[in-house]
């Protein structure tokens, strides 16, 4: 007691906000204000670059300019296509290799290393050299498909049935690893005496996935399509670079389009309503999907 | 149920630590067989060798006198009680007790299932957890479905783990004798695994006693208790502990040591005299421990004992009872 007394210093509760304070002034200037912001710019007329014009308000204006475009809706159709299509490749893929990644054998490390560096990779950068990559004349792509099967000339990019496939391939290409790093701890959380037991008791290797494998690795494969979801849901640097959102509209996601009318025709309060249902609809996605996880979990 | 034998067994694990040397043994039809020994002795190892869980460097495991030294664990047809609950946690206990039968190998109509789970979960009083999932179970319930998943089907034999070492001391009692009721019912071969002495004597029909990987004495409970063959064999069952004393001390030629258990020392009269260090009443027996030049000695007196400390005390041994050893703690017998 008498050698607590000694030292007058900042109780444990001053010294937690002392370590998350930084942290929460941060967010709150970069996350929680421009949101404060952008919600309320959404039910006004506001133009960015009309300097000086004072912005009037407009009530639910803009909300209801949104849902009535036809365009939002096709824009949310290629987005929810690129997601479902990632999240699936996503999910076999990166449990398949985590599967195959999970058994003992030379080189394992150094594979797992190498599997995961497209993640690495800046996004923008990927998309760069991914277009080399597409191109019709000199890219590998393209040689590596008409080597195994001869497909004559096509532009993965440049064809408006193709180019929404090539930025679901080069996604899967870049965050497979993602969830298969994320499996991966799953699998290695599974105790070796289950697999023995499974054993001895006589069940097959398809009942042993079926009944061990499975169930425990499927909360992480969940929450790692998640964070691929949350993530893919607001894309736009890879695809950006990639195909910026072409040929026409064919891969034009919905951030994509926030964007453009956001800061090429500079409806900023129109945009702002837009920015405010995407977040929305994330928000309630991802509140119903973290409910649906945990339920599996529990079981 | 199975004859099980092995024979010239030998196992070492990265090529370095030896587990098994020379394992030789016999377990008959319907036979409960007990291992018994300290943890390193090599008592988990050669369950597993058994099971086929792990590869053996040398020699056979005979099933019924066929070889299946090279098989499978599944084809083998054994059932095992791991020493952890391994109990599928995603699952629940119905569906546990069922998952050996759902086999491919075995192929059991649904009904049948639902049968032999529901008699085997009536047989170790779990029937109302049968819809509880495997991890919301205690710790004796959840030894209970491990012992219910091996027992739910008729394997070559049992193999058990220490099964009941991580459960409360009243239940691991209750679970003992039911375990040999089972066994006895089912006419079953078991080969147990265990450190606990009371397990052993009360479960086994016969005991081999493992020492840093070999076999050093194997027989009935009682001829492991009464005619151990070395200081070593003589200490795995007793309790209070056998009295390990210099021959010397009571005069007797060409013996090292001898080993005198604490029931055959009489205490009031005799030639001996020592003083009393402590007195243990355990309520049916009163432990002594008596100070006998310079050694320690255990006596065990039926009922209660009253004495006190640095008493005098006189006491007499059961010469005839005395196990003498030599200097390599080996027995030595008397023609």
């Amino acid at each position: 007691m008498s050698v607590k007394k000694k030292f007058k210093g900042l109780s444990d509760k001053a010294v937690g906000w002392l370590f998350i304070g930084p942290t929460v002034l941060l967010l709150l200037a970069i996350n929680i204000y421009p949101l404060v912001y952008a919600i309320k710019m959404s039910f006004t007329n506001f133009y960015a670059n009309k300097i000086g014009r004072e912005p009037q308000f407009v009530g639910l204006k803009n909300y209801i300019k949104v849902l009535n475009k036809e365009a939002i809706w096709e824009k949310m159709q290629v987005t929810a296509s690129f997601m479902f299509w990632t999240l699936l490749l996503q999910a076999i893929i990166g449990l398949g290799l985590a599967l195959l990644l999970n058994r003992k054998f030379k080189g394992n490390e150094l594979l797992t290393t190498l599997i995961v560096l497209p993640m690495m990779l800046s996004p923008a950068v990927v998309g760069v050299f991914w277009t080399y990559l597409y191109n019709p004349q000199v890219g590998l792509f393209n040689y590596v498909v008409n080597f195994f099967y001869d497909l004559g000339s096509f532009d993965m990019i440049g064809s408006s049935t193709l180019a929404p496939w090539a930025i679901v391939i080069v996604d899967t290409w870049m965050w497979t690893p993602f969830t298969m790093l994320i499996c991966l701890a799953g699998l290695r959380s599974v105790p070796n005496y289950l697999y023995e037991a499974a054993e001895v008791d006589r069940a097959s290797k398809w009942q042993q996935f079926i009944y061990i494998t499975l169930p425990s690795v499927l909360p992480f494969l969940l929450l790692a399509l998640l964070f691929r979801g949350i993530e893919n849901f607001k894309m736009f640097d890879m695809v950006v670079e990639l195909t910026s959102g072409g040929p026409g509209s064919a891969t034009e996601l919905a951030s994509i389009n926030l964007k453009r009318e956001a800061f090429e025709k500079w409806k900023t309060g129109y945009s702002s309503a837009f920015a405010v249902i995407l977040f929305v609809t994330i928000f309630g996605f991802g509140n119903v999907y973290v409910k649906v996880m945990n339920k599996i979990k529990e079981r | 149920m199975a004859k099980v034998e092995l024979k010239k067994l030998f196992k070492t694990y990265n090529k370095k630590i030896k587990a098994l040397e020379d394992i030789n043994l016999t377990i008959e039809d319907g036979q409960f067989f007990v291992l018994l020994g300290p943890s390193g002795a090599g008592k988990t190892t050669t369950l597993r060798c058994i099971a086929g869980l792990e590869k053996i460097d040398s020699g056979d495991v005979l099933f019924d006198d066929e070889n299946i030294t090279h098989d499978q664990p599944a084809s083998r047809d054994v059932s095992f009680v791991f020493q952890q609950y391994s109990l599928y946690p995603h699952y629940t206990v119905y569906e546990n007790l069922a998952f050996p039968l759902r086999s491919p190998m075995r192929k059991l109509p649904e009904e049948e299932i639902k049968n032999k789970v529901e008699k085997i979960a009536e047989m170790l009083k779990i029937s109302n957890k049968l819809k509880n999932k495997a991890t919301e179970l205690s710790g004796g319930e959840m030894q209970r479905v491990a012992i219910g998943r091996a027992l739910v089907r008729e394997p070559n034999i049992y193999l058990m783990d220490e099964p009941l070492s991580s459960l409360d001391a009243k239940l691991r009692e209750t679970l003992r004798v039911e375990l040999k009721n089972i066994q006895l019912n089912l006419n079953a071969t078991i080969l147990y695994v265990t450190h606990d002495q009371a397990e052993a004597t009360t479960l086994a029909d016969k005991i081999g006693v493992l020492k840093e990987g070999k076999i050093v004495q194997i027989g009935t409970p009682e001829e492991i208790y009464e005619n151990p063959n070395s200081i070593y064999v003589s200490q795995r069952l007793g309790s209070p502990k056998i009295n390990i004393l210099p021959g010397s001390l009571f005069k007797l030629n060409n013996t090292a040591k001898i080993g005198l258990r604490p029931e055959n020392i009489e205490l009031g009269n005799g030639p001996y005299e020592g003083k009393v260090i402590s007195t243990e009443n355990l309520g049916s027996e009163t432990v002594v421990a008596i100070n006998f030049q310079d050694n320690e000695i255990l006596a065990s007196i039926q009922g209660s004992y009253k004495s006190s400390i640095n008493e005098k005390i006189n006491f007499d041994i059961n010469t005839n009872k005395v196990l003498k050893f030599d200097k390599g703690d080996q027995r030595i017998y008397e023609r």
